[in-house]
């Protein structure tokens, strides 16, 4: 086409590398390395994700159970009515986040970078 | 009691219209319905663009900052979030057409230059949003997919700028003899 020069060109495959870079970087997923357990808007504890076992935590209306495997996470059982996040399952991935809003409970996976730590889309 | 005259240049008519043009696609831009906020074509910019090109920075720089304040007070939105994000993505994309523009004069079409004023728009956007608005690391997930289409669109205004401009340049002839003429 007239009217399009060489640094036009390069402008372009620049734009497109950068956009290309920008979902790399921001889109990436990792699998989560440790757990933040957060209750009552408080840092209660981080958990290495490396061994089965699994945890009662005090919330603000009962006790939430929790499961921790190598690399995820899950709520067993919480003292709320909708059990919505028993329902959420397990999470696996860095900046995910189950919660138990009743009860005040939420867990939070961070990669080993932390870049993340409340909102994954 | 002192009359104040204020007597125009033919430049500031020039402004005037074309900030009344940019002003004019601004407002029914707002009235396309979008299916995710902040997804926009971005057609008045192509008005600063132009702008740029034909009449040089400061002509660009009255008739885009024109726009965001005088579009903002037709739209109602003056002083909001709304207005704050446009007229940040306004300053962005004008800083980034200054560089190109003075960096590599000889070497930059209309292409290359929406290109950095639609990339530079965003970016500009998403750097107030997470300063000021929402300061939480999940808002940059929403940077590659509209990066995307300040691409695409980008791409696009690059062309219809390139098309205007040559059209321009068959009218300029006439123009000019109009010009002298009068």
């Amino acid at each position: 086409m007239r009217g399009i020069r060489a640094a036009d060109l390069l402008v372009l495959v620049l734009a497109v590398g950068l956009v290309g870079w920008s979902y790399i970087h921001f889109w990436q997923r990792e699998a989560a390395a440790s757990l933040e357990v957060w209750v009552d808007g408080r840092h209660q504890a981080s958990l290495p994700l490396i061994e089965s076992r699994t945890l009662d935590i005090e919330g603000s209306i009962g006790t939430s159970r929790i499961a921790l495997a190598p690399g995820r996470a899950r709520f067993l059982d919480s003292p709320c009515e909708s059990k919505r996040c028993v329902h959420t399952g397990w999470i696996d991935q860095g900046g995910m986040v189950a919660a138990c809003l009743p009860n005040r409970v939420s867990l939070h996976l961070q990669g080993r970078d932390r870049r993340y730590d409340a909102i994954n889309l | 009691m002192s009359v104040e005259t204020v007597t125009t240049r033919p430049e500031d008519h020039r402004i005037a219209w074309l900030a009344a043009l940019a002003i004019a696609i601004h407002v029914l831009e707002a009235a396309i319905p979008s299916p995710v906020p902040g997804l926009k074509p971005g057609l008045a910019n192509l008005v600063t663009l132009l702008a740029l090109l034909a009449f040089g920075w400061r002509t660009a720089v009255w008739v885009s900052l024109l726009r965001v304040l005088v579009g903002s007070l037709i739209l109602g939105s003056f002083l909001t979030p709304t207005f704050m994000l446009s007229l940040a993505g306004a300053l962005a994309s004008l800083l980034a057409l200054g560089l190109g523009r003075g960096l590599a004069r000889r070497w930059l079409g209309p292409l290359g230059l929406s290109l950095l004023a639609s990339l530079g728009h965003i970016s500009g956007q998403f750097a107030l949003a997470y300063t000021l608005f929402i300061p939480h690391p999940g808002l940059w997930h929403l940077y590659p997919p509209l990066l995307t289409a300040a691409l695409i669109f980008g791409i696009l205004n690059g062309i219809i700028a390139n098309l205007a401009l040559q059209g321009v340049g068959r009218l300029r002839p006439t123009q000019q003899e109009t010009a002298s003429r009068t």
